[in-house]
């Protein structure tokens, strides 16, 4: 979760949906979705559910996947099997269904426009039009730091503006589900801090964000669920916690390491053949303190305690293997 | 290090199949186009023959001698005209102008590279018309072709300097049986050969072709003022003062018959015969005119011509490189949000379509303006031609530009294509070398590209000023491709909906 997560709303992001709630219909729901390229499975049976203001982030390989279930999700393919279903808006009577934000890897802008420009014109593609546009646009730039660089061409901007404003067309239309495919790649930490900061207004608002991203350290940190895929399927789903304990166990270990074999046993740990070191799975930090008072009075004492949190790297590999794909 | 940076640069081109396309097959290609074009036909053995019109007021003998001669000239495809009912009025000056308007159709068609046209003053013979009667033989160009006004006066000319030695070869026959007749014949040793050195007892019974006697001392068949004389000892004819005849010298200054040989306008006996006969000067009979219609109203068509041929190439460079944004907005992901956007694949397509016309209009209309300003093109004469051709042409350009940005796959691919079709369409279809330059199999080949189809229809509006019905077959080509390959380029857009 972001810092700014749960700061006063902004006019960014879906105006319609207000709150998020889990009991809520997920917004985009994906049931067995299939597609194939020439004989080779790239999704195997995708089931998903997105809801309104969740920031879930899509965790996989190269090749995994994440890429050709965005394209499913917006319509860009057409699954062999299975069916994507978005819900419909809250605000429509029509029944129209949830709108939908794209923001692709690459810089899906026009470098030789301006970045007003650019905004005017996917706003315009996005059916936004007139005085209402042109406030759109307004409350977009501020948004995305981009009010002073108005005017400047889009290829100008340093890359971490280039990946706002690359962001910022994408939301001009109030999505109500924003796909993002690694908005933060080659950007600096001060603007990634930012593009998190903006996808954390949006989640406010209640939009639903789905992200794709290398970067674990975003994942664990910045998002409210973690979807792990490989090879067209998706190997786990939940939090970060979920996932470790699902796929490791209690979420901490401690090890003891030893100058010489340690004659004793101890309870709860486990001795490596040669007694030289010891570990002990930990369910909760609070139980870290009462475990040193004890490691302090052992004789021979430990020459190191080492004390580790598992995260999303050891699930991944853990699920996924360490061989290269590729 | 040389070394390696070398191995770099060449393991860059191996491994790179477009630039090695553009590297060694590329010249290979334009030079099979240019040399098919100059060597006369791709191996078809058809040569290449100036297009000359025949249309004649009447049916003479020496006309359709003149005709059957230049028939017979291999440089030549002579197709007689019909020259209608109309020319056989009795009113001179009307049938002259049906003439006219007839020959004004021929051209017109574009079938022909030149025209001749004898009116109804062409004679019937030579022999029974006085010695001052003029040949009027006329050349109808419209310009495009320089060589040919060359070529066929030369033929022509060429035609009555036969004709000069036929009639001076039927006299020298007439003169030496005249001089080997009964009157003569007691001077002559019997059996004396037919070339034998006159005597000079039978020199008197010569005359000249004026009629008057041959000078005390000169050659039977000479005249007293002999203004044509063959000198044996230069081997060249001269006039009387020294000089080359002034009727040659005249129309060597023309221009008209520049480069034309200069005939002289009798024969030489043969060499055993030491006499010399002048025979009739026919050459200063013939009264050869050149006519260009479209000079007389226009001031530059032409130029019209080369800003079609220029404007084309360009446009449809200009087309592709804007056609190739479809391949970078998809390299980019930015089609992909546009295609995620309310905008259907429909709309992109059709969009950009219409924005690569809109600017290739514009351009021709830049190019066109700007020939108008410099060059005096009479673009305001013609204004309703210009557009319709300037429509149908960039419509067929932005189509073919389309089609080719959804069979390549990336933009470089899209470059290397284009630069290979384009280049070769041009060369192919007169923007770069003159249609009117190549043979007949290359201009049928040229048929198949757009830049003939739209210089043909430039060339109707502002060369030959035909009204706008003509332009059928042009904006039927144009628009038709622009449509089919319009809708192949929405069949094959569709990978960009279905994924890649």
């Amino acid at each position: 979760m972001t810092g700014n997560r749960h700061s006063e709303p902004s006019a960014i992001g879906s105006g319609d949906v207000a709150a998020v709630s889990r009991n809520e219909p997920p917004v985009l729901s994906l049931r067995g979705v299939r597609k194939s390229y020439r004989g080779r499975e790239a999704l195997k049976g995708i089931s998903l559910e997105l809801r309104a203001g969740e920031l879930l982030g899509f965790f996989g390989p190269n090749g995994a996947g994440k890429t050709t279930m965005i394209r499913c999700i917006t319509g860009l393919l057409k699954p062999d099997g299975g069916t994507v279903t978005r819900s419909p808006r809250a605000s429509s009577r029509s029944g129209e269904p949830a709108r939908i934000g794209l923001v692709p890897q690459n810089l899906a802008v026009y470098p030789d426009l301006t970045v007003r420009q650019n905004l005017e014109v996917f706003g315009r593609l996005e059916g936004v039009k007139g005085a209402a546009l042109t406030n759109r646009i307004g409350e977009v730039l501020e948004w995305a730091a981009l009010a002073d660089r108005s005017r400047s061409l889009a290829k100008t901007l340093s890359g971490g503006m280039q990946r706002r404003l690359n962001i910022a067309c994408s939301v001009l239309h109030h999505p109500d589900i924003l796909l993002l495919d690694e908005p933060t790649v080659g950007v600096d930490p001060q603007s990634r801090e930012r593009i998190y900061t903006m996808l954390g207004e949006l989640t406010d608002r209640g939009a639903a964000v789905l992200l794709t991203t290398h970067q674990l350290e975003e994942v664990e940190t910045r998002c409210d669920r973690i979807v792990v895929m490989d090879l067209g399927t998706i190997v786990a789903d939940g939090t970060l916690r979920d996932l470790v304990e699902r796929t490791i166990g209690p979420p901490h270990r401690i090890t003891l390491r030893f100058d010489r074999p340690f004659p004793d046993d101890l309870p709860d740990y486990r001795f490596e053949a040669d007694r030289l070191a010891a570990t002990r799975p930990i369910e909760s930090m609070r139980d870290l303190p009462g475990m040193l008072a004890v490691l302090s009075e052992l004789d021979p004492e430990p020459a190191q305690i080492d004390v580790r949190s598992f995260g999303l790297q050891d699930v991944f590999l853990e699920l996924t293997g360490r061989s290269l794909r590729e | 290090m040389i070394r390696t940076i070398l191995r770099i640069l060449v393991l860059r081109l191996w491994n790179n199949p477009l630039e090695l396309i553009l590297v060694f097959v590329m010249p290979v290609i334009f030079f099979s186009i240019f040399a098919a074009i100059f060597s006369n036909g791709i191996a078809t053995g058809t040569d290449q023959k100036l297009r000359v019109g025949w249309i004649a007021a009447h049916s003479s003998p020496l006309a359709d001698e003149l005709r059957t001669f230049m028939e017979g000239n291999t440089a030549l495809r002579c197709t007689a005209i019909d020259a209608g009912a109309s020319t056989a009025s009795e009113n001179s000056s009307q049938a002259e102008q049906d003439l006219d308007a007839r020959v004004r159709e021929a051209q017109r068609s574009g079938r022909y590279d030149l025209l001749v046209k004898l009116t109804e003053a062409f004679p019937d013979d030579l022999e029974s018309k006085p010695a001052d009667t003029e040949v009027p033989v006329s050349l109808v160009t419209d310009g495009q072709n320089p060589m040919a006004v060359a070529m066929v006066s030369s033929v022509i000319r060429g035609f009555f300097a036969q004709k000069s030695a036929l009639i001076a070869a039927e006299r020298l026959a007439r003169i030496r049986a005249a001089a080997f007749a009964p009157a003569a014949s007691s001077n002559l040793p019997a059996g004396s050969p037919i070339n034998a050195p006159f005597p000079s007892a039978a020199r008197g019974s010569v005359t000249t072709e004026s009629g008057r006697p041959a000078a005390p001392g000169s050659q039977p068949g000479q005249a007293a003022d002999s203004s044509n004389v063959f000198s044996k000892a230069s081997g060249e004819w001269r006039s009387a003062d020294g000089l080359p005849r002034a009727r040659d010298r005249g129309t060597a200054a023309s221009g008209v018959r520049e480069g034309m040989p200069a005939q002289p306008g009798a024969v030489p006996l043969p060499a055993s015969t030491a006499a010399t006969v002048t025979v009739e000067p026919l050459l200063d009979r013939l009264d050869l005119k050149v006519e260009n219609p479209q000079a007389a109203s226009q001031e530059n068509p032409r130029i019209a011509m080369y800003a079609a041929g220029i404007a084309v190439l360009f446009l449809l460079f200009s087309a592709t490189g804007n056609a190739a944004a479809l391949l970078e907005e998809e390299e980019s992901g930015t089609l992909d949000r546009i295609l995620v956007s309310r905008a259907g694949l429909f709309h992109v397509v059709a969009g950009k379509w219409l924005g690569i016309l809109l600017l290739g209009c514009l351009q021709i209309t830049v190019m066109f303006l700007w020939a108008e300003a410099v060059f005096r093109i009479q673009l305001g004469s013609h204004l309703p031609g210009f557009f319709i051709m300037t429509f149908c042409t960039a419509a067929a350009t932005a189509s073919f530009a389309m089609v080719l940005a959804t069979l390549c796959r990336s933009r470089a691919q899209l470059n290397a294509v284009s630069v290979v079709v384009i280049l070769s369409m041009s060369a192919v279809g007169g923007s770069m070398i003159p249609r009117f330059a190549m043979s007949d199999r290359m201009k049928e080949i040229g048929r198949w590209t757009f830049n003939a189809w739209a210089l043909d229809g430039y060339q109707k509006v502002f060369w030959y000023q035909t009204p706008l019905e003509s332009l059928q077959r042009e904006v039927t080509v144009l628009l038709g491709s622009a449509v089919v390959l319009g809708l192949l380029t929405l069949a094959f857009s569709g990978r960009w909906k279905r994924g890649y």
